[in-house]
């Protein structure tokens, strides 16, 4: 299975735990599903940092090339 | 599923450390080749993270209402609002008292205000701390912060004695 289905399956998952507990009014359950869901977000925000970082270093790489190449 | 983009991020990463070097016709091309692969997956993790935010937003709101739940049947009745303002009625803005006998006071006078038993009435605590409602404020002194806190068992029978904490602190009450 690959990544993007990976997480889908894994988003899906989550939305319906959410759902179940919330209708047996698990409040504690929830809140450590909320506590789960903010560390996800957390390593998903410093992965986009990382890439963005990559993309700046990447494109000042190629602008230096084709000013070189000049 | 984290290990696989972590396996990938770092195979980009370490394809860029090797940038200060001198490189080959075919790895500057590799490079060129790999820049649209790297802004596909940031796209794809961007949206991830837009409807993680979402759920995440929306699990908040349904923690909320079900704290809400709670308090009124824990309290008969009373909103977090109304408890917390009970509260602050009762001990103003703060209450300083330690952590232990602090949580005891409020926790009794809960008790007798709402006329509970005891447990709903530590229950109801326990509420109103996850809420934000009341909360321990602990003041560290400057010199306390690079000092290690040291855990020592304590004997059984035996009270607990307050230089055992080097931390003190206050009870907020936020309503």
């Amino acid at each position: 299975m690959g990544l993007v289905e990976k997480f889908t399956e894994w988003f899906g998952e989550k939305n319906q735990k959410i759902i179940d507990l919330n209708l047996k009014k698990e409040r504690k359950l929830i809140s450590k599903e909320l506590t789960e869901l903010e560390y996800e977000r957390n390593k998903i925000r410093d992965y986009v940092n990382r890439l963005d970082a990559l993309i700046d270093v990447e494109e000042k790489f190629i602008s230096e090339q084709e000013k070189g190449g000049d | 599923m984290w290990t696989q983009l972590e396996e990938k991020l770092i195979k980009w990463e370490s394809n860029i450390s090797k940038k200060n070097n001198s490189l080959s016709e075919e790895e500057k091309q590799y490079i060129k080749k790999e820049l649209p692969l790297i802004k596909a997956e940031k796209k794809q993790m961007e949206h991830r993270l837009r409807k993680l935010n979402e759920i995440i937003a929306k699990t908040k709101i349904l923690v909320d209402d079900l704290t809400e739940d709670e308090c009124r049947e824990l309290s008969k009745g009373h909103s977090l609002a109304e408890v917390g303002e009970v509260l602050k009625e009762e001990f103003g803005n703060k209450l300083e008292e330690g952590q232990t006998q602090g949580r005891h006071t409020m926790i009794n006078f809960l008790r007798s205000r709402y006329n509970i038993d005891k447990k709903n009435a530590r229950e109801l605590f326990n509420l109103l701390e996850d809420a934000g409602v009341v909360y321990y404020k602990v003041d560290i002194p400057k010199n306390a912060l690079s000092e290690p806190i040291i855990y020592e068992p304590l004997e059984a029978d035996v009270d607990i004695p307050e230089t055992m904490y080097a931390l003190y602190g206050d009870w907020i009450i936020n309503s």
